[in-house]
């Protein structure tokens, strides 16, 4: 096997595996989606807010990102797993 | 040809949707990974994380490896480096695996001195570069919603 596929071994044993790798995967994207399809109503709640979401669901939200991973960590919940976003109904020009 | 189906985010922000695709970013080296939601883009020279995604990599983190880098009107930060695994899924639920080195923004002193600030710079989203981009295709229709990465 050569370096990449040992790389690709260990990422994959990082996450679990393929089949957790695909639940993840999917789990992570449908959140991330959750967040971008229900902008407007949960600007209403959330707007100047940090808002974790795990498995299409809010689990924690706060104004300071600290706040909220401690309630992540508080429950329990992989972090590393949870869509993380700051939602602000402030227009702004980005230029990433 | 493999595809990854990808999306248009705003990533928290009140714009115009940006194309984005979500990895899982593994780097051996600290045996540590997180899922990542990435903007691509097609300016930015290297992927690189920022903002939440880079926060708890600092302890982890060479000075060896930091490089200036050049932003939008000018402004100068900087990025440490690391071999990191980007794993994504294809349209056939299969990882596909790219090897980069990515860069991790540098939180200094003075942003962890000052709790505004710093709030400020973890809301930057983490970024797609060319180092992957030049090798596949982008194909990008915004009306359509239309986004693909297609992998040769």
């Amino acid at each position: 096997m050569g370096t990449r596929g040992v790389l690709l071994d260990k990422a994959l044993g990082s996450v679990g595996g393929k089949e957790e790798f695909e639940r993840k995967s999917r789990q992570y994207s449908e959140s991330v989606h959750f967040i971008d399809a229900g902008r407007k109503e949960l600007l209403k709640e959330y707007d100047g807010n940090w808002i974790a979401v795990y498995e299409s669901n809010v689990v924690a939200h706060g104004r300071k990102y600290d706040d909220v991973v401690k309630t992540i960590r508080q429950k329990g919940l992989p972090i590393e797993e949870i869509a993380l976003k700051f939602l602000s109904s402030r227009r702004m020009m980005t230029l990433f | 040809m493999k595809l990854v189906r990808c999306s248009l985010s705003t990533f928290g922000f009140e714009m115009t949707p940006a194309p984005a695709v979500q990895a899982y970013c593994y780097i051996n080296r600290i045996n540590r990974g997180e899922w990542v939601d990435l903007l691509i883009d097609t300016g930015a020279s290297e992927t690189c994380l920022h903002g939440i995604y880079a926060l708890d990599l600092q302890e982890y983190m060479r000075d060896d490896t930091l490089e200036v880098s050049y932003g939008i009107g000018g402004i100068r930060c900087a990025y440490y480096h690391e071999r990191a695994t980007l794993l994504f899924r294809d349209e056939k639920s299969q990882p596909l695996s790219r090897v980069v080195m990515i860069g991790i923004q540098q939180f200094t002193e003075e942003d962890f001195n000052d709790p505004d600030n710093l709030e400020d710079c973890l809301e930057c989203p983490s970024l797609l570069g060319r180092d992957i981009l030049s090798r596949w295709e982008l194909r990008y229709n915004h009306q359509k919603e239309d986004i693909t990465l297609r992998v040769p």
